[in-house]
């Protein structure tokens, strides 16, 4: 049992670390800084990093979750911002890949895929349904062949820039979360408007709004799946998601562990005494362990998914395990740096805001600890 | 041993806290995101006679104790981290210049700077790799390096007095106090490229020093210049300490207000068991870190009112008590994050700040690792 991924695997995972090298690095600066790198989603589109597990057909590159999880690391070590609006866009098109009809893929999946869309967004987040994901209270009501949405949805990432959003709401107001359907809408809707742009921490080139919806009118041939389906959906998509999540932290702490790794080594040239760094390389030994627990547990999930298994512990231990360490990791990573690494924008301070919000988004650790906790309460019952 | 506000300590510190009530909460925002020097809020500060806490009343202070200075600080950081470590850091700096340089010459500068109208800085580095000492005959000596973290140090380096520490070719140790007023320091340089991640309205900066000349009456050597620097070091550790519980404060009653109000699963989140942990831990943690800075400070002022040195359990505990507070304000402020959620990630709440600002409370007047090096040091020392 070696871990090793597939020649095919390493294929995508080579692809994505030359577009992170080619496409991402030149930009990161002026990304970080706030810069929403729109013609980035193109040629990561043409690279086939939109769709990384949607089919050939549609510009996809037929991976697995395990490619997946390697192409999202090796993003996010160089920007991560840029690795988020990716993960999003691609379980966008991942979800209409599993669940839509023949129309809805040909409608979507190839602008996804190719980065017509520049990006496709996942709007389940409420101002009032955070954690509480089935409170939501955003409503769609049938009118003839049509449905008509209203309410906000908030943390949307790429709401204003995307093409598609994959977004949920309460067909029927009483069922707590068989009541809620999931409906892809197009960006341009009539009465879709885009509320405030967050002025968050860090990723700061990814775009996080909220959104309103007043009268959308959508046909009800933009049901995912069928209505009331909408909560299995979003979970399912979240099992995924959260494992790209994961490797997302992981590759910044990646970036963070080689940084320490040479930022010490420099410091290493100057000490006198051989004993004056150990606690420090103590703690880059920590962090490599860390590192490597938490990526170890992301491939697992993700080679779970790959092979049709339940999978939602795997992927709620991998998230907690992995954004929990990528946190130590940039934090100590700051440490190592010394004062530079505490100015906003270097390399360790930037990684340092970046990183924070894994611990937060597709569910926060505590979300997490309530998933594992009841899976395992419900293998011992 | 008594762990409540004296008269005194109660007055200042309702004062402290209507002008941090009055204007420094208001205005902390805009400061924080423009990383602008509260200049006029320094004023305010210095009106109240507080930055002259620790000197003789003869010499125009307070004539107040480190005790006092930490609740100031603590105070003053509960609505701004930035402005209370400049606070802080002149305090410390004053003092070791009314230690070091009681003349005449020195106390126009202590009127000066008991006024706020300029901050008095220090790099409070130790060590030939932060900052090295050529000494000349006449006793003057000439200074080069790299001070990394200097709080207020653009414009102390523009127009007042930075204290610098330095070694010599053999180590010893000494203390250059360069007054650019007096005299024009040549090739001395406050650089910053860019903001810090938080306390931003401390500014600070990098200081090099090339070849910068210090004439002899701003130079102190050997053991004076020690244990002048040490004592305005611990100091500086004992006013940091409480700007780090003060920030700490803030995120905890962020928090706890947060959790109280907000509703998911269809009942306030104080109300889940996790929640609960994460600010029981929070508020231990910096209860636990305010008692090790009492401590700290009540060691300092008891010997310095007792006219003794300061012995090294002092300085260690002071050391102690920085590294401590820094960790609870930072782990408290992480948990306050995490009980917003998403609303925690972004700038509208003031938790963010309080974070970001935790962050930096780890590396004033000494990093982890070095006050790590200094405790552990000091306990081998101990045994003889």
């Amino acid at each position: 049992m070696l871990f090793d991924p597939s020649p095919r695997e390493a294929e995508i995972q080579a692809l994505a670390r030359a577009a992170a090298a080619e496409v991402l690095a030149p930009r990161a600066d002026e990304v970080n800084a706030g810069a929403f790198p729109t013609e980035t989603f193109k040629a990561l589109g043409a690279r086939g990093l939109l769709g990384i597990k949607s089919p050939a057909a549609f510009g996809g590159l037929d991976g697995t979750d395990v490619a997946y999880c390697l192409a999202i690391r090796e993003l996010a070590r160089v920007c991560a911002s840029t690795a988020v609006t990716v993960a999003v866009t691609n379980m966008v098109g991942d979800m209409i890949a599993r669940f839509g009809t023949e129309a809805q893929q040909q409608a979507h999946l190839g602008k996804l895929c190719r980065g017509e869309y520049t990006a496709g967004s996942f709007a389940l987040s409420e101002p009032q349904a955070g954690s509480d994901a089935a409170s939501l209270s955003t409503t769609a009501v049938r009118d003839g062949d049509d449905f008509v949405l209203n309410g906000t949805k908030m943390w949307i990432t790429s709401g204003d820039v995307c093409g598609v959003l994959l977004l949920m709401a309460k067909t029927d107001p009483d069922a707590k979360h068989k009541g809620i359907t999931a409906f892809l809408v197009d960006a341009g809707a009539a009465g879709l408007s885009v509320g405030r742009h967050e002025d968050k921490t860090g990723l700061r080139g990814s775009s996080t709004v909220s959104l309103r919806l007043e009268d959308v009118r959508v046909p009800a041939s933009a049901i995912l799946a069928g209505e009331g389906r909408g909560f299995e959906i979003a979970m399912t998509a979240l099992d995924g998601g959260r494992c790209g999540i994961g490797a997302q932290a992981l590759g910044m702490a990646e970036g963070a562990l080689a940084a320490a790794t040479a930022a010490l080594g420099e410091r290493r040239k100057h000490a006198k005494a051989d004993n004056t760094l150990q606690h420090l390389e103590f703690k880059l030994a920590d962090m490599a362990v860390a590192l490597e627990a938490g990526w170890l547990m992301v491939l697992r999930a993700a080679a779970m998914r790959d092979a049709g298994l339940p999978m939602t512990r795997e992927a709620a231990m991998a998230k907690l395990k992995a954004t929990e360490a990528a946190s130590q990791i940039c934090t100590l990573a700051v440490e190592v740096a010394g004062p530079a690494g505490l100015m906003d924008d270097s390399a360790a301070g930037r990684r340092l805001r970046d990183v924070r919000v894994t611990r937060i988004y597709e569910g926060t650790s505590q979300v997490q600890r309530i998933v594992i906790a009841r899976s395992l309460a419900q293998s011992v019952s | 041993m008594d762990f409540g506000l004296g008269e005194t300590e109660a007055m200042v510190a309702t004062a402290v806290r209507e002008l941090v009530a009055g204007t420094v909460r208001e205005a902390a925002e805009a400061w924080d995101r423009d990383a602008s020097f509260p200049a006029e809020a320094l004023q305010a500060v210095a009106a109240q006679g507080l930055l002259g806490i620790l000197l003789d009343e003869t010499a125009g202070g307070a004539g107040l104790d480190a005790q006092t200075l930490a609740v100031v600080a603590e105070t003053l950081a509960d609505g701004d981290a930035g402005l209370a470590q400049t606070v802080v850091e002149h305090n410390a700096v004053l003092l070791a210049l009314q230690r070091g340089w009681p003349g005449d010459e020195a106390a126009v500068q202590v009127a000066d700077a008991i006024a706020g109208t300029w901050p008095l800085a220090c790099g409070w580095e130790d060590g030939a790799a932060a900052a090295r000492a050529t000494l000349l005959d006449d006793g003057g000596a000439v200074l080069s390096g790299h001070l990394p973290l200097v709080c207020s140090a653009e414009a102390a380096v523009a127009a007042g007095t930075l204290l610098v520490f330095a070694r010599d070719e053999a180590g010893a140790p000494v203390l250059c106090c360069l007054n650019a007023r007096a005299a024009r320091a040549e090739g001395l340089r406050a650089s910053q490229p860019g903001p810090l991640v938080g306390m931003r309205s401390a500014r600070f900066a990098a200081v090099t020093l090339e070849g910068v000349a210090v004439p002899a009456s701003g130079v102190l050597r050997g053991d004076e210049a020690r244990s002048v620097f040490e004592a305005a070091r611990t100091v500086a550790r004992i006013g940091s300490a409480a700007v780090a519980l003060g920030t700490g404060t803030r995120a905890l009653r962020a928090g706890v207000q947060y959790a109280a109000e907000r509703t998911q699963f269809g009942k306030p989140i104080a109300r889940f068991q996790p929640i609960q942990w994460m600010q029981a831990d929070s508020a231990t943690a910096l209860d636990a870190a305010r008692v090790l800075s009492q401590g700290a400070a009540f060691r300092y002022d008891t010997a310095t009112a007792a006219g003794r040195g300061l012995a090294p359990e002092v300085h260690r505990a002071a050391a102690q008590a920085r590294l401590r507070a820094a960790e609870a304000a930072q782990q408290t402020a992480d948990h306050a994050i995490q009980i917003h959620g998403g609303y925690g990630y972004t700038r509208d709440f003031p938790v963010e700040r309080a974070w970001r600002d935790a962050t930096v409370a780890k590396h004033v007047a000494g990093d982890p690792a070095a006050l790590r090096a200094e405790i552990a040091a000091s306990l081998i020392a101990a045994l003889g």
